[in-house]
């Protein structure tokens, strides 16, 4: 059953299009990562969801019922939804207490009821000896727990996490992470998710939506995002793909084409298309050749080092082939994983063991708003 | 797409939604609209209208006449004289605060700022006391004119002085705000340069003060413009008149029937004031963002030290404390000429203003539940405001804002001869007219105190995190039940800043109530004002030292909480 559709949503400040024709489904209990660079939309959709801002196009429902479309704005406070801002916005004159049952008090919950919710909800994020603080006796991990807590005793259908783990350190924050997918499981809430960062999007969310520039880039599960991205953008922005122009020469089977990249013959996942053809490369995806062991031509690109960095257990040499760079004369750096580091300025070549065909760009939506 | 983008840009927000929200802000508008701007329409439909006919008639007979005529030149040479003089004292002042490593900053701004806290009638009259013949401290000195003479203030030349002396903790406010928003790597980069400080203050620091300084000089001048108290205790004597003694004697004397006339004296004001405040606009821009941390690092005197410290002391010693000392020790003496001893002191002029006296006792009563209702109500109405001005952003509570700024603007005694013209007519169904009673009074105070509560207010609202009103929301909690639950308490500090700011202008001032009193509704300022006019001065100097204690008692409960305020809510903290 979906818990939140959200159909052809646009919205503009000004002269700025901050969302144009975002269009999702989530399913009850799904864990849905919006994922982007800042600036993209993903905040503005969050804050559509929420109820805060109004759209100019398009509508939301959450569960059964239409919440925001045409003549139809549901204010925040009557849409029972659950929401982690990433400020926390703890109430610094309540107590935890206070923080978590505020949302019952106003709800008019009998007491008996309202002292079990926030006594589950302090429990459930392992809070519940810190029932009498105030939010300035707490720390930012803390913080963190009441505010989900706060959310949680709501017990609300669908809770909106507004990058919530963006002011806590690297070691908190995989804590947390891990509570998240917990909740999520046992809660079976909806959860919605915006994140900056790739890596916590992959880990926790059972389907990414990649946004740029106010649209929807791909809604995909993480493996597929990694292996097949849909554009370039989320090729060079999820895991840092490199992108290559290559020629296309033929379907070798229902999966792969043969194509040309750099001066090679390989084989890349994904379908023929017309039009410019592009493939995404993992460093690891390349082979670095430094021994003289003479090889086929047609089979590695020569290349010349430019500098190489330990990146923990292996390194990535930076190489650059003469005979790749763009149309503009930009130069191709290429970032290639070697477990034995070659010299700076040796010439060397490569070999691609693996790629994506990235399917054929989609002509810009020309629908009118 | 261009043609999507430029369909949507087409399509303008719409002021008002029909939403419970501006329920809220669509009460407020009504509000502001009724107690401050419908008197100040009135005012323009009173002058234009009250000849049938003939708009201009009015204008122009008050024009013709040489009262007017000599009141409006007084008012504007006074007025630029005393602008003048409050542009150089604050200046200076702000410069030497702002930018030495002078010790005993905090008191010397407290002092200089004092004519802030203290209503312009008692520091007139504070003055008087110090220069006349009967000056305790110039006796002391030996300095004091001969007994029986003019005292020198009664005078356009005293009026210009004190008011000057009065207005330029304005001008220091301003320069001090604009001085602290300087960007620090501004000077630090001049200072790499080679500069020394005398050059980077001539070459770098004035030439950026100067919109501050010209909108502080533009905002001395309309304060001078529409000042009542100092004009009245030095002007009135010394046969001095300016255009809001004027009114004031016009209406006192002839009662209502001149209404027409003074009508179009409030216009000249208003449009003097206009004038100022315009100026304002155009040469000063506000100072975009005023943080602690930014702060100049002061540069040390040095040797200049010497000259610098003693200077100051002298000046705050001469132009505040003295007028204050004459004013106490005349509060404690049997009778004006009696030389103060110890034998001579006595208690009995506070025995008398606060055991003897009904009509003093009445008026501590009356001002301090006027002060107290314009401040509570003020802060009442500026709560939701705020929260949709600086929160919200809303466009409509911008317009408000701008509203409610006008009947604060425009000098008091207009506003009172406004209110006056709308509430003499009996009110409407209910056939009683509040005329002569303390409502009128009462009314009028809400209509200027509300931009004072608001801008506190409003500011508390701009650093709060708009996300613990949005989290309110999400929990479902309706907007009175966040500003009771949730918002009130974030910015109560600054809510209680605001009532306390209102009370303490509302409890001493005289410009408005000095035209809307009535026996029985008396304000301390004009129970102050009419003992001095009536020649008991002491009992006047015992009233005005009482009224300074309670507001100097307040002004420390506000420094007592500043730490929880924005930083500017409270002027007199270094």
């Amino acid at each position: 059953m979906a818990s939140v559709i959200v159909t052809d949503l646009g919205k503009n400040f000004g002269r700025h299009q901050a969302l144009s024709h975002i269009s999702l489904v989530a399913g009850s209990g799904e864990f849905i990562a919006l994922l982007g660079p800042s600036g993209c939309g993903k905040t503005t959709l969050l804050r559509l969801l929420a109820g805060f801002e109004r759209p100019d196009h398009g509508s939301i429902e959450l569960g059964e019922t239409l919440v925001a479309g045409r003549h139809v704005h549901v204010p925040p406070e009557k849409r029972n939804i659950g929401m982690v801002f990433q400020s926390y916005a703890l109430w610094p004159h309540m107590t935890v207490t206070e923080n978590v049952g505020f949302a019952l008090a106003v709800r008019h919950l009998p007491r008996a009821e309202r002292r079990k919710r926030i006594d589950e909800a302090l429990e459930l994020v392992g809070l519940g000896a810190y029932a009498k603080r105030r939010p300035a006796q707490l720390s930012g991990g803390q913080r963190q727990r009441v505010a989900l807590a706060r959310c949680l005793a709501m017990r609300p259908p669908v809770i909106l996490l507004d990058e919530p783990l963006a002011n806590l350190d690297a070691h908190l924050r995989e804590a947390m992470q891990q509570e998240f997918r917990r909740l999520n499981r046992e809660l079976k809430s909806t959860f919605i998710y915006v994140t900056h960062d790739h890596a916590e999007a992959m880990s926790l969310a059972d389907r990414v939506l990649v946004m740029a520039e106010g649209r929807v880039q791909q809604l995909a599960a993480p493996v597929e995002l990694y292996r097949e991205p849909a554009t370039r953008m989320v090729a060079e922005f999820i895991g840092g793909s490199m992108v290559l122009p290559a020629r296309l020469r033929r379907q070798v089977d229902e999966h792969h084409v043969e194509a040309e990249v750099g001066q090679q013959l390989c084989h890349l996942r994904g379908t023929m298309h017309e039009g410019k053809a592009l493939a995404s490369f993992r460093p690891k995806d390349l082979e670095l050749l430094t021994g003289t062991a003479p090889v086929q031509p047609g089979t590695v690109t020569p290349a010349r080092v430019l500098d190489v960095i330990y990146r923990g257990g292996s390194y990535i040499a930076l190489v650059q082939a003469e005979a790749m760079q763009w149309e503009n004369g930009d130069a191709m750096p290429l970032r290639i994983a070697t477990d034995f580091p070659p010299q700076i300025g040796a010439a060397v070549a490569f070999r691609i063991r693996d790629g994506w065909l990235l399917p054929a760009e989609k002509p810009k939506d020309m629908r009118a708003n | 797409m261009a043609f999507a983008t430029r369909a949507a840009a087409g399509r303008r927000r719409p002021l008002l939604r029909p939403r419970g929200d501006h329920l809220f802000l669509l009460l407020i508008l009504a509000y502001v609209a009724v107690i401050g701007l419908w008197p100040l329409l009135r005012l323009f439909s009173e002058t234009f209208t009250s000849v049938p006919g003939q708009p201009f008639a009015l204008l122009q007979e008050m024009w013709s006449s040489h009262s007017l005529q000599r009141a409006l030149s007084n008012t504007i040479i006074a007025s630029l004289g005393a602008t003048l003089i409050a542009t150089i004292i604050g200046t200076l002042m702000a410069l030497v605060i702002g930018l030495t490593n002078l010790p005993g900053k905090s008191l010397a701004v407290f002092i200089f700022l004092l004519p802030l806290l203290i209503p312009p009638q008692i520091t007139a009259m504070a003055w008087t006391e110090f220069t006349g013949g009967n000056s305790p401290v110039l006796q002391l000195l030996n300095l004091a004119p001969a007994p029986g003479s003019a005292n020198p203030l009664y005078s356009g030349y005293g009026i210009t002085l004190v008011m000057g002396i009065e207005h330029a903790a304005i001008v220091f406010l301003t320069v001090r705000a604009s001085l602290y928003s300087l960007p620090r790597d501004l000077i630090e980069a001049a200072q790499l340069a080679g500069a020394g400080p005398k050059r980077i203050t001539r070459k770098i620091i004035l030439p950026m003060l100067q919109p501050a300084i010209l909108g502080g000089a533009a905002l001395a001048f309309v304060s001078a413009i529409g000042n009542f108290g100092v004009p009245a205790i030095l002007g009135i004597p010394g046969r001095y008149p300016m255009l809001t003694t004027l009114v004031y004697q016009q209406l006192n004397g002839f009662g209502p029937s001149v209404l027409g006339s003074v009508s179009a004296v409030s216009l000249v004001l208003v449009a003097l004031a206009a004038i100022g405040l315009g100026l304002k606009a155009l040469l000063s821009t506000r100072p975009a963002v005023i943080e602690r941390g930014a702060a100049l690092h002061p540069f040390p005197l040095g040797g200049w030290m010497v000259i610098v410290l003693p200077l100051l002391w002298l000046w705050l010693i001469i132009s505040a404390l003295m007028p204050l000392l004459s004013l106490i020790t005349t509060s404690f003496l049997p009778a004006i000429g009696v030389p103060l001893t110890a034998a001579t002191a006595t208690f009995d002029n506070y025995r008398f203003v606060l055991l003897n006296d009904a009509g003093t006792r009445r008026a501590f009563v009356n001002s301090f539940a006027l002060a107290a209702a314009a401040g509570v109500l003020s802060a009442l109405i500026a709560l939701p405001l705020g929260y949709f001005l600086a929160l919200r952003r809303s466009r409509l509570a911008r317009l408000i804002d701008l509203l409610a700024d006008a009947p604060y603007a425009v000098p008091g005694i207009v506003l009172a001869i406004g209110v006056i013209l709308v509430l003499l007519p009996p009110l409407p169904y209910l056939h009683v007219s509040l005329y002569g009673t303390i409502w009128i009074i009462l009314i009028a105070y809400l209509a200027r105190s509300l931009p004072l509560a608001l801008r506190p207010t409003a500011a508390a609202f701009e650093q709060l995190d708009r996300a613990l009103d949005e989290a309110g929301q999400v929990a479902g909690a309706g907007l009175v039940k966040r500003l009771r639950r949730i918002l009130m308490p974030s910015v109560a500090p600054s809510l209680m800043a605001g009532a306390i700011l209102v009370f303490m202008i509302a409890f001493t001032e005289l410009t408005v109530s000095a035209l809307l009193w009535s026996t029985g509704h008396e304000t301390l300022g004009v129970v102050v004002f009419m003992l001095h006019g009536e020649g008991n001065t002491t009992a006047a100097a015992a009233l005005a030292v009482l009224m300074i204690l309670v507001i100097t008692v307040l002004a420390l409960v506000m420094s007592a909480v500043s730490r929880w305020l924005p930083k500017g809510v409270v002027p007199w903290q270094a």
